[in-house]
């Protein structure tokens, strides 16, 4: 186990290194001069290019890159340029409001979409099946946002149930959840109904079948175990859909969290902030894959090398 | 493959009455703490919070708001824009450039520290350090303790705008606090008012809780919660569903808000000033016939309609001042006469003006209707929509060619009057970066004036040239609206869009 | 098997398309939407009908010449949500278009070579997919105009790796077979090999997986919209209409659930389009 977690950790560190020196380099082709943004109105050209040579503007970009990571990984993710505020101590703010979002909407997603799928897969072809499919043909093809406006507007101002914004409590999370989950209730709900489809065709299912055992033990002891692996596998990819799509439910929302964070920082020309930014959703995915690794080979270790690619 | 869908099982029966029995509890869960007895705790809906707790550093009405109920000033402004006494019981002027006041007794910090005249004392040489007030502090020679209860302030030159300007975010702090190294005093704030910073959340939440040893008259409402909720629509439904029991609201929600018996309203008139600014040193509006073909251009009317809740205005500045004027010679809107104003300067199909128009916040239908009048007469505008800090920073800069924008005086400085047009004020008052060398003879003449018909003539002249030159567009002005719970009572609101719940409570 | 060895398996994916009913639902709404959209300058001027701002008539629904009614500036919202449209069509559309041309070549080198080259190209398109789409837009937004072009290039860089994935493993079930190693044998030149033999069989069944990304594609270009980092005014866009509609969203309800609508259609259309082709063009799929 352990050099499984080792072998898994070696995997990620690269990746995590060649994501942030994209976006690094990326965010270095801004057209702002970050001298100017820190030092403001009426700065002298003199004091501006002092200050470049200070913030080591003048460096080659891996050279400022290696500095940068230095930094982070000594707790220093630099300082805004707009507020004037440690990045760190801002996500360290707005990361918890993020990550409820990313997490609670994936609780929601396989709370509801596990289930939905095993039920359409035992109902193959059945009214409920085919209603489901027109359902989640309709919800897939809306927009979070859109759908938010919706519900504010019957759940906020025509029933006053829901507050329309914030993340105060329990009641002001729930329209951001289900309009985070949706678009993985569809996806989640097809990929567990196919794997449970595929699953029951096969042979040891037969096999437990023709034993005598009961359906219900049958679907519940061998197929949906077996089925849930890709679901397992997919999670990973879930969190990072909910940390993309979060960006626009906080804005909706007027949630605090690291996406609004980012959207405001990109009208500063805030570089610091979207590097910082970019950096903890990375991290935040990167650890969510580890972790579905992980459970994947708690759950079955010998089935590792069978499903090695989510099932697409 | 059709085994499975055959049979029947029990497990998949228990699934389908999962997710209702879910969606049943969420909604009963909902429900429940929808109605609520007399508030304990007053939400207030903001539009926004900013990073900093320091007043003179935000430099943005929500904070001065916020944070009026946590310091005192040194004197306050009141809702004519006189000076009404605060921390300092007394003052006058001595002379033309010397200010004497006298604090008051009784004032203790959150620490329990007594006032002194020291924390006054430092309170304004601070703001030396505020890169905003730089060329307002260039005039204070020296802040001096003269005596037990005594502060006297010199001017390097006469100026009737510099104390008004000072006084406008004098903020008492607390020295010995606000040096000890490693505090975050602005963030972490020791003032002498009723209420104390329980908790902040920069860019989110600030949240009031009241002093429980305020030498003075205790403040009614226990707690106050600021929370930012950008959208003009939430705001309100906040305000609806009782989620906030005060809010800014917006034009749109105003007839609601006002049919709602569970809500009140508040219009206040403020000095909200809206503009259409052109920069007089870069083409093409370095070009004065170009500026007024702009100024023929603007439908105010049109543009108070789409803003909502405004008035056209006149003059760029406010009717309450006393240097308000309104010029018979600006030019009213006329499509035609700015199309041939633009052809005489050479533009028209074959060789359209084009040029970029800066604005802010994402809401940009008044700078979108501007941009649909001007291409009605050929003109290419382009809208590039900045945050708010990046857009006041280019503006200081002279970076743009037009600008849409609108601010609020909180001075009440009659002397904005020709501030605003005066090339000692680049980038802050003059945002046009207009020069004119008659404008800046009467600025000398009536900064220093205690003749207050100086005063006015000057400001007049000034803005007679302003309406010949146009290098600002006045446009309209936005009324300031709140809707909140009909149970709360006292609050105060200022023309200066600032507004308190010290004398507030819940009935 | 046995139809597809005796025709075109082109013209056997398209019969079994034709077939497919609500396929055939999805084909004929995605046309008239396409077609709506694309002739909107026959039917609407552009100054006058799309951003042309009428004060005196805003917010109304419906108005006489405008079915749709008319937006918060008194512009034909029709008009506006036909011209969205093309907007986002185009960078849907566009943006697939130039990643599947990047995701082909990428894929079928790193299949086809193997080896290093394959594991070099495919860490590279791990780092991409690191990060979540809408994060990577916010980075490009910052040191770019968001034009359409730009838009259009971001969006399809995000498309990239996925698809890379798919071409690469079509490519490598399919160089193996037996009638490709028997052009190879005859000399034939690697390029030939990969582009008269291997990319036609291989690239069919992914390119039913391409058109499921164009909704993704309009989906996250009304998404930059909305939040204010989408296509700037007075470009009409859905994201960026629904977005300004909101302050409005109580007495207007139009402003914002038609541009909605729309967006929910085009999806619903390019989704049913897509299923429908996956299950032609790949018959295992088709019975489930």
């Amino acid at each position: 186990m352990t050099s499984y977690v080792l072998k898994r950790l070696t995997h990620i560190i690269p990746v995590l290194i060649a994501t942030t020196l994209l976006v690094f380099a990326l965010l270095s082709l801004s057209p702002s001069d970050p001298a100017q943004l820190i030092l403001g109105v009426g700065a002298k050209p003199e004091e501006l290019a002092q200050m470049r040579e200070q913030l080591g503007l003048n460096d080659p970009l891996l050279v400022r890159y290696a500095r940068y990571m230095g930094g982070v990984l000594t707790g220093d993710f630099g300082t805004s340029y707009s507020t004037k505020r440690p990045v760190l101590e801002m996500i360290g703010v707005r990361l918890p409001n993020t990550l409820v979002l990313a997490f609670g909407s994936l609780a929601l997603i396989l709370i509801v979409a596990i289930p939905l799928g095993v039920a359409l897969a035992v109902r193959q072809n059945t009214l409920f099946d085919n209603v489901m499919r027109v359902l989640t043909l309709l919800t897939a093809a809306m927009p979070s946002f859109w759908l938010g406006l919706m519900l504010i507007l019957l759940f906020s101002v025509k029933l006053g149930w829901l507050p329309s914004s914030g993340l105060d409590n329990v009641r002001a999370a729930i329209m951001p959840l289900v309009c985070l989950a949706v678009a993985g209730w569809t996806v989640t709900s097809r990929l567990t109904r196919a794997s449970m489809l595929d699953v029951v065709r096969q042979d040891y299912i037969r096999t437990a079948r023709a034993k005598g055992l009961p359906q219900g033990v049958v679907m519940r002891k061998h197929a949906l175990r077996n089925a849930l692996l890709p679901v397992v596998t997919s999670v990973g990819l879930l969190v990072g859909q909910s940390v993309g799509g979060a960006v626009v439910i906080e804005i909706l929302f007027g949630i605090n969290g690291i996406g609004k964070m980012m959207v405001d920082a990109v009208r500063q020309q805030d570089v610091p902030t979207i590097m910082g930014g970019v950096l903890i959703a990375a991290v935040v995915i990167a650890v969510a894959n580890l972790l579905t690794d992980l459970s994947y080979a708690v759950i079955d270790p010998r089935l590792e090398s069978m499903y090695g690619e989510p099932a697409a | 493959m059709t085994t499975a869908s055959t049979q029947r099982h029990a497990p998949r029966r228990r699934l389908a009455v999962v997710l209702p029995a879910l969606l049943a509890l969420l909604l009963t869960f909902a429900t429940a703490t929808a109605q609520s007895a007399t508030p304990t705790e007053l939400v207030v809906a903001l539009t926004a919070i900013g990073n900093t707790l320091d007043p003179a550093v935000a430099n943005f009405a929500n904070t001065a708001t916020a944070m009026g109920h946590v310091y005192d000033r040194i004197i306050y402004i009141d809702e004519n824009f006189e000076f009404a006494p605060a921390v300092a019981a007394s003052w006058e002027f001595v002379d033309a450039t010397t200010f004497k006041l006298t604090v008051g007794d009784g004032f203790v910090f959150h620490n329990g520290a007594p006032l002194t005249v020291q924390d006054v004392v430092f309170s304004i040489e601070r703001l030396r350090d505020v890169p905003r007030l730089a060329s307002v502090m260039n005039n204070v020679a020296s802040t001096e303790a003269t005596g037990e209860s005594e502060v006297t302030i010199k001017l390097v030159e006469p100026n009737n705008s510099t104390i008004r300007a000072l006084m406008a975010n004098s903020h008492v702090l607390n020295e010995a606090y606000s040096k000890t190294p490693g505090v975050d005093y602005a963030n972490k704030p020791i003032g002498t008012g009723p209420y104390v910073v329980s908790n902040f959340v920069p860019g989110d939440r600030l949240e009031l809780t009241a002093w429980a040893d305020y030498p003075f008259t205790a403040p009614a409402i226990p707690r106050i919660v600021f929370r930012t909720i950008p959208e003009d629509a939430n705001r309100y439904i906040a305000a609806e569903t009782g989620e906030a029991q005060f809010a800014a609201i917006s034009f749109h929600d105003l007839a609601r808000a006002e049919s709602n018996p569970r809500l009140n309203v508040i219009q206040q008139k403020t000095t909200n000033t809206a503009f259409i600014s052109m920069n007089t040193q870069k083409a093409p509006f370095d070009n004065a016939n170009v500026r007024l073909a702009m100024a023929y251009a603007t439908d105010k009317e049109g543009l108070a309609v789409v803003q909502g809740g405004s008035t056209v205005i006149y003059s760029m500045t406010p009717p309450m001042f006393s240097t308000y004027y309104a010029s018979p010679n600006l030019p009213t809107f006329d499509l035609e006469k700015a199309r041939q104003l633009l052809e005489a300067e050479g533009y028209g199909p074959s060789n359209p003006l084009k040029f970029d128009m800066w604005t802010y916040g994402g809401n940009t239908s008044v700078a979108e209707t501007y941009q649909a009048l001007l291409s009605a007469i050929g003109v290419e505008m382009s809208i590039k929509n900045f945050e708010f800090g990046v857009f006041l920073e280019g503006m200081a800069r002279g970076e743009y060619q037009m600008l849409s924008g609108s601010w609020n005086n909180i001075t009440g400085d009659p002397m904005s009057a020709l501030e605003n047009y005066w090339s000692g004020s680049f980038g802050s008052q003059n945002i046009s970066f207009f020069e004119n060398a008659r404008v800046d003879e009467l600025y000398e003449l009536a900064k220093g004036t205690l003749d207050n018909s100086v005063l006015i003539d000057a400001a007049r002249e000034v803005q007679e040239i302003a309406a010949a030159q146009m290098p600002i567009i006045p446009t309209f002005s936005t009324l300031a609206m709140f809707a909140f719970d009909a149970r709360l009572v006292g609050v105060e609101t200022y023309p200066s869009s600032l507004y308190s719940f010290r004398h507030a409570r819940f009935e | 098997m046995q139809e597809r060895l005796g025709r075109n398996p082109w013209q056997t994916a398209w019969r079994r398309l034709s077939r497919n009913r609500t396929a055939v639902a999805g084909l004929f709404l995605l046309a008239v939407i396409v077609l709506a959209c694309f002739s909107a300058p026959l039917w609407f001027d552009y100054q006058r009908d799309v951003v042309g701002v009428n004060i005196a008539q805003r917010l109304r629904i419906p108005v006489e010449g405008k079915p749709l009614g008319t937006d918060e500036l008194g512009r034909n919202l029709l008009a506006r949500i036909l011209w969205g449209g093309r907007v986002s069509l185009t960078i849907g559309i566009g943006s697939v278009v130039l990643a599947s041309l990047a995701a082909t070549l990428i894929g079928t080198v790193a299949a086809y070579y193997g080896g290093r080259t394959d594991s070099l190209l495919m860490r590279a398109l791990d780092v991409l997919l690191a990060i979540p789409a809408m994060l990577l837009m916010i980075t490009f937004v910052t040191i770019m105009a968001p034009t359409q072009t730009n838009l259009m290039l971001a969006i399809g860089l995000s498309f990239v790796p996925g698809m890379a994935r798919l071409v690469r493993a079509q490519v490598l079930s399919v160089k193996d077979l037996e009638y490709v190693a028997a052009v190879r044998a005859q000399g034939a030149s690697t390029a030939r090999v990969l582009v008269a033999h291997v990319l036609p069989n291989a690239i069919g069944p992914v390119i039913a997986s391409f058109v499921m990304y164009i909704p993704g594609g309009i989906m996250t270009i009304s998404g930059l919209g909305f939040i204010g980092l989408g296509i700037q005014p007075p470009t009409p866009e859905w994201g960026a209409m629904l977005a300004s509609g909101r302050a409005y969203i109580r007495d207007a309800w139009h402003i914002t659930t038609l541009p909605g609508a729309a967006i929910v259609l085009t999806i619903i259309a390019l989704t049913l389009v897509g299923d429908g082709l996956r299950d032609a063009i790949d018959s295992r799929m088709s019975n489930r």
